[in-house]
């Protein structure tokens, strides 16, 4: 019978390897991962294009930049399912439950260093983080994420479309 | 020692190696396979950690890159036998813990992707609990079995 002790040990040594093991492989990753994750910064007014074409970013916003840039006819893209869609969504926005025909879409409206702004149902949601993350590895640079999300959107009686 | 229900019968004790070793391999599978995905895109794993809003100071990054690699060695250590008691004890433990995420996101209506490794696009609810509830009685018959067959027995 194996002994308090011991075991205790084994744990704590198993937990110790993988810890080890997994962060020399992060490291020598050809990207690797930062250990403390850096949150998305809200920002409340538009920056200069010059500020916005330096580097790939992806840019949380809040409800009134969200209006501004609708007003600005930029391109909003919903990141919920189609059937979530349909019941109702910002005026003009793109969803497609298939990222392929979503990309598809996107190129031949915008270019590449074009601002879109992504969002899904509320601050809760995640997917409009998630699709805003492939969508920059896909290659396109100017994303702004709007995490009040729908729900916000609704609350502050802007324009809906079904 | 007086015994119980459970080493009592000789035709029933004798089966129990076997299932002691079928659910190892199970159990091991199962975190092995789920680890293999994190570990090759751990980005993306960390997103599916956020999405629960629960892990506080950034730390979602921290646990997305040392997690994946703790699933391998269980499910490793499983597998081939080695440090039975220790691992299975660690994978209860994180059965507990996955269970307690999952159902904090669906009591906060979190429609969230449970990011577990298995399968792609599964849901955070009340299958994922389950589950992860028959894995946990799993571990529980594993740490109960003591004549064991295929492991290590310098390691136990």
């Amino acid at each position: 019978m194996i002994n308090n002790k011991k075991l205790l040990n084994q744990i704590f040594s198993i937990i110790f390897i993988s810890v080890l093991v997994s962060v020399a492989y992060n490291q020598f990753r050809s990207e690797p991962l930062s250990l403390v994750k850096k949150k998305i910064q809200i920002l409340t007014e538009v920056p200069s294009l010059d500020a916005m074409l330096l580097e790939p970013t992806i840019t949380g916003i809040d409800i009134n930049l969200a209006q501004t840039l609708f007003e600005n006819n930029v391109i909003f893209i919903d990141a919920r399912s189609e059937e979530y869609f349909n019941e109702g969504h910002i005026p003009n926005a793109i969803c497609k439950d298939d990222f392929v025909s979503l990309v598809v879409q996107l190129e031949n409206i915008l270019g590449m260093d074009d601002p879109f702004v992504v969002y899904c149902s509320d601050d809760d949601c995640g997917s409009s983080e998630e699709l805003s993350y492939e969508l920059q590895s896909y290659g396109f640079n100017n994303i702004y994420l709007f995490k009040g999300g729908w729900k916000e959107w609704q609350n502050a009686g802007l324009p809906e479309e079904k | 020692m007086a015994e119980c229900w459970f080493t009592r019968g000789k035709i029933v004790g004798k089966i129990y190696p076997y299932l002691e070793l079928f659910c190892r391999i199970i159990i091991g599978g199962v975190f092995l396979w789920a680890s293999v995905d994190k570990i090759i895109d751990p980005s993306k794993f960390s997103r599916e950690i956020s999405n629960y809003h629960i892990i506080p100071f950034g730390l979602e990054n921290l646990i997305a890159i040392a997690l994946p690699w703790l699933e391998l060695m269980i499910g490793i250590g499983l597998i081939l036998g080695f440090y039975i008691n220790a691992n299975t004890i660690i994978a209860g433990f994180l059965l507990v813990i996955f269970n307690v995420l999952v159902f904090q996101a669906m009591m906060r209506g979190f429609n969230i992707e449970c990011g577990c490794g298995l399968k792609e696009g599964q849901m955070v609810g009340y299958g994922k609990l389950f589950e992860n509830f028959i894995l946990l009685l799993g571990c529980l018959f594993i740490l109960k079995v003591k004549d064991r067959i295929l492991y290590f027995k310098k390691n136990q």
